[in-house]
């Protein structure tokens, strides 16, 4: 059953690399989101521990519901919906996400980490578009999905104490909602989020 | 029982300024929370000097003489800088820059970041202290954008990307690290003590996984090249006091972390190339941050390069290795901490008295702002490695390690780009403290009040000269732990 | 081995059968969802007997291609069929390659082209160059899924694959990522909406349509029902190979009927999505076509690599 949805993931992932429509951003970022919380909840079934349950229940309150929902109050306050000439057309993001899937497959292969491939590969998506947009609403939801393979890998290690996997999953929602107000701060003070405009100061 | 005292302060002081409307008294309270905090310490180095390490809460929190300096470093930086804010905060409020509640929102996170600051220094838990140094960058994302310009929200967005960015590729070498522990299931696989004790079972590969995304990841938060990028804009646009503590004990808590990690792995002797990465990515800093001084032309950048510059002078004498260069890397530290901090405050000074940052507007310094110039002269000694102060010493002795290593033609080339940075320095501090240009002379009479925020740089003085006489026994027996430490 | 050939053209005959039926479906669907009553299922069988009883028409100005094209065509689409598994599938390791289906498929693709270009109209050429354009595209996706499945299964048959399918799943991961390329696949070549809409004739939007607007009645009706064979041959495809399950792999005529239902209600299924994709999207412009083939290549070429690397 895992095994779905992390082919869910592996697929939502891939679809997102080449988007440019914000909003199909934000439902893949969902649909993932929404496959790591079902993970988590096997693993608790399966090992039947306590903190699992928690972590899982955090995950879809924080990252599936709470998240996206600020994201879209986002999108709307900004008005932005389409990122018009990225940094990466589309063509070479889906490129570089083969050759660069291709190279994680091959150099984890051995390992004995579960999920670890699909963890790398959330990560590289995430970094493409975190480097390949110009829009900095969009590099932020890159930056949710290398937290969401760092989630991942997380899953997949030895189980840390339940402190401290809460505080992680705290700590990313923080950051979250800062780098939103800061968005909010610079659609005031610019009337646009395309990062072209942030290269002002140089020397 | 210390820990609690932290936490108790910070609570307390946060609750006053939530309740309290007077600015002035906010600031004496964040002023009054940072000297409890340096009380703490100073409780804590005593009790060191009895116990040697002390941990607490089943070895959740340790505390040895390489996280004393850092303590006493944070906490040292942090009330200087409070003393500072209580006129620059004032003065902002009373001309109407800035609202009174973002004056509170100032001090709170300013409490926050420093408690922050002070528990990585503190924790044994690796991932708390990861966790901790995230609440640092939490905490600094708003300050650095604490005047809304355009520039500082986007020096702001530049820090918040790349440092979260830093940090979590440094999340995913501390989970590595840990799954090379095998698979051991106690809690105690996350404290660096029992780590340091297992060094020797830790499987190769991983590791040495592990401990290149951790330098890469928390190298972007200390400001090593090429990750440096988010530093100059970062440091320059934030208020001065930030600056100082940002550039002070920021940038040391994160080489501090890199240092804890190379603690575990340095008996490890299928490992000892890894100090190369200190070496090269120290050198690179040092190349980029030398000839970039060359070119600024904000007075706050060219102290910001100058601190990447320390920090890679600092990782080139961890790269080195033997006694003498770990020890002048923890007492260029301590020294770069305080001569940061004083060139910081100082050109907060210059920036409210001549209103721009740019270096070609500042001229005929000596005329108008005496006391801070005489200051500037100093810091500026202090910081370049004039002798009778302990920076002179500290790089002597990072040299004297590289000459004795297999590498002695990096020591050559820092010994060159040192050059270069004194003399970027002496061109534009001359030209600024010196040269008087008639066209741009403000009016004298409004100046000379704003001279009075002179009692924080006379404590960096006091500090610095302290630092100096490392050589007496209270410094010197700490340093020398610490080192020990660290080379295992 | 008798009873096993007999299978083959059972199976030829229900998607021959069958197929105007699936068309059906899919319309009611999409009209089910839009809210409206829509055509009743059989409508199709109908409209192409309907254009069986008209009169013919040819230009003076198109060549033999026209006359015995839409033949050719019906002839390719109809011999496919035969390769399909629908109820039964069995170990025939020297059965009919999947490359067969892919050329054969090809060559319907060439002579639609030429018929498109034969009637002289400017509608005719456009709609061919535009159809050479997608396919130029969307022909390296199925090699590399063909690929991905031989690596799978260990064999080219379209049988074999799919009664080693039936059993056991080599790669979850892979092949659920390797269906979804063959659903984009699928969408690019039986001219669904977010590539063509074949409800149009809307000179901006025709790409299929385009290439068979000067052909009347008979032939008409061989394109027709050509072209509902085709969407019925690839559902099967997927439906059989990607999930084949409760496909009979035993002559027995209890597995029979039970591989019978099921091959209804997944195709029900499976067209009732296909239907909620279509109403859901609008048709992209010809060069953002480029964009999901291009996705639907790296899912392919990804679904190879991670499985096989």
């Amino acid at each position: 059953m895992t095994d779905f949805f992390l082919a869910v993931i592996l697929i939502s992932a891939i679809l997102m690399s080449g988007v440019r429509r914000v909003k199909l951003l934000i439902s893949g970022y969902t649909v993932q989101a929404f496959c790591i919380f079902a993970i988590s909840f096997l693993t608790a079934l399966s090992t039947n521990d306590k903190h699992y349950y928690v972590i899982s229940i955090m995950t879809l309150l924080a990252k599936v519901i709470l998240v996206p929902l600020i994201l879209t109050h986002s999108v709307r306050k900004i008005k932005t919906k389409v990122e018009l000439s990225p940094v990466l057309n589309s063509f070479w993001s889906y490129t570089l996400t083969i050759i660069s899937i291709a190279l994680a497959s091959y150099i984890s292969a051995g390992s004995g980490i579960l999920y670890i491939k699909e963890a790398i590969s959330l990560s590289i998506v995430g970094a493409l578009l975190l480097i390949g947009r110009r829009k900095a609403l969009s590099q932020m939801i890159g930056f949710l999905v290398i937290e969401n393979g760092l989630m991942l890998f997380e899953l997949s290690l030895i189980k840390l104490s339940f402190l401290i996997e809460f505080a992680i999953v705290v700590e990313a929602i923080i950051l979250f909602i800062i780098m939103a107000i800061v968005i909010g701060n610079i659609n005031a003070a610019f009337d646009t989020t395309n990062t072209d405009y942030l290269s002002d100061l140089k020397e | 029982m210390q820990v609690l005292y932290f936490i108790f302060i910070a609570v307390i002081s946060v609750l006053f300024f939530v309740l309290i409307k007077n600015v002035r008294y906010k600031s004496y309270i964040s002023v009054l929370s940072s000297i409890g905090n340096l009380l703490v310490v100073l409780k804590i180095a005593a009790d060191i000097q009895i116990y040697g390490s002390i941990s607490y809460f089943t070895g959740t929190y340790y505390i040895d003489s390489l996280s004393l300096i850092q303590l006493f470093i944070i906490t040292f930086v942090a009330l200087i800088a409070s003393i500072y804010s209580v006129k620059y905060i004032t003065a902002e409020v009373e001309e109407g820059v800035i609202s009174s509640k973002k004056a509170t929102l100032y001090f709170i996170l300013f409490s926050i970041f420093s408690i922050s600051m002070i528990f990585v220094a503190i924790s044994n838990n690796m991932i708390s202290m990861w966790i901790w140094l995230e609440a640092t960058t939490l905490s600094t994302a708003f300050l650095i954008s604490f005047d809304g310009s355009k520039h500082s929200l986007e020096a702001a967005w530049k820090y918040l990307i790349l440092c979260s960015l830093g940090i979590a590729v440094g999340l995913i070498g501390i989970l590595v690290f840990i799954y090379s522990a095998g698979k051991v299931e106690s809690a105690n696989v996350l404290k660096w003590d029992y780590l340091v004790s297992i060094s020797d079972s830790l499987d190769i590969n991983l590791v040495k996984i592990a401990f290149t995304l951790i330098f890469i990841g928390l190298g972007t938060k200390a400001g090593l090249a090429p990750m440096h990028t988010w530093l100059p804009d970062g440091h320059s646009q934030a208020p001065a006091p930030i600056s100082a503590m940002m550039s002070g004990a920021l940038l040391n808590l994160a080489m501090y972390v890199i240092i804890r990690f190379y603690t575990i792995i340095s008996n490890i002797s299928a490992l000892k190339y890894m100090r190369f990465l200190f070496t090269v990515f120290g050198l690179l800093s040092l190349v980029v941050a030398a000839f970039s001084m060359i070119k600024a032309k904000n007075i706050k950048r060219l102290l910001a390069y100058s601190s990447i510059e320390n920090i890679g002078i600092i990782s080139i004498g961890i790269g080195f290795g033997f006694f003498d260069g770990i020890y002048g890397s923890l007492l260029h530290s301590i020294i770069h901490a305080f001569a940061k901090t004083l060139l910081f405050l100082i050109a907060g000074n210059i920036i409210v008295s001549y209103k721009t940052k740019n270096l070609s507007e500042i001229n005929g310094m000596i005329y108008k702002i005496p006391i801070n110039s005489v200051f500037i002269i100093i810091g500026m000694l202090v910081i370049t490695g004039m002798p009778p102060f302990a920076s002179f010493f500290s790089e002597l002795k990072i040299l004297n390690a590289g000459f004795s290593s297999n590498y002695a033609i990096v020591a050559i080339i820092t010994v060159f780009l040192t050059v270069v940075v004194f003399g970027a320095f002496l061109s534009h501090f001359t030209r600024m403290i010196f040269f008087k240009d008639k066209d741009t002379l403000p009016d004298e009479e409004s100046l000379r009040e704003k001279e009075t925020n002179v009692f924080p740089l006379m404590l960096s003085l006091i500090m610095i000269v302290l630092a100096s006489l490392y050589f007496l026994p209270f410094l010197n027996k700490i340093l020398e732990k610490a080192t020990l430490i660290v080379l295992g | 081995m008798m009873d096993k050939n007999i299978m083959m053209f059972v199976n030829g005959f229900l998607i021959i059968i069958l197929a105007p039926l699936f068309s059906g479906v899919l319309k009611k669907s999409k009209a089910f969802l839009r809210g409206y009553k829509g055509p009743s299922v059989f409508q199709v069988y109908y409209d192409i007997g309907k254009l069986f009883r008209k009169s013919f028409i040819k230009s003076k100005s198109s060549s033999a291609v026209t006359s015995f094209a839409p033949s050719a065509i019906l002839a390719f689409t109809v011999v496919t069929t035969f390769f399909i598994p629908v109820v039964y599938a069995y170990p025939k390791v020297q059965g009919f390659s999947v490359f067969l289906v892919f050329f054969s498929f090809t060559a319907v693709k060439f002579m639609t082209a030429l018929i498109g270009l034969d009637c002289a109209s400017t509608f005719g050429g456009m709609g061919s160059s535009r159809e050479m354009f997608i396919s130029m595209m969307s022909e390296p996706l199925f090699l590399v899924l063909i690929m991905f499945l031989f690596m799978e299964t260990g064999t080219f048959s379209v049988e074999n694959m799919s009664y080693i399918n039936s059993i056991v799943i080599n790669d979850f991961i892979g092949h659920i990522i390797a269906a979804s390329a063959f659903i984009i696949f699928l969408i690019v070549e039986n001219t669904r909406v977010p590539v063509d809409n074949p409800e149009t004739h809307l000179e901006l939007t025709m790409v299929h349509e385009a290439m068979v607007l000067d052909i009347s009645s008979c032939d008409l009706g061989f394109l027709e029902l050509a072209s509902s064979i085709k969407l019925a041959v690839f559902s099967t495809f997927f439906v059989n190979i990607f999930f084949p399950v409760g496909i009979a792999i035993s002559l027995n005529p209890i597995n029979i009927f039970a591989a019978l239902f099921f091959y209804f209600t997944k195709m029900i299924l499976f067209l009732f999505s296909l239907a909620v994709i279509e109403i859901s999207t609008a048709k992209f412009r010809l060069f953002k076509v480029q964009d999901i083939i291009m996705a639907g290549f790296s899912l392919a070429v990804i679904s190879l690599v991670i499985s096989y690397l």
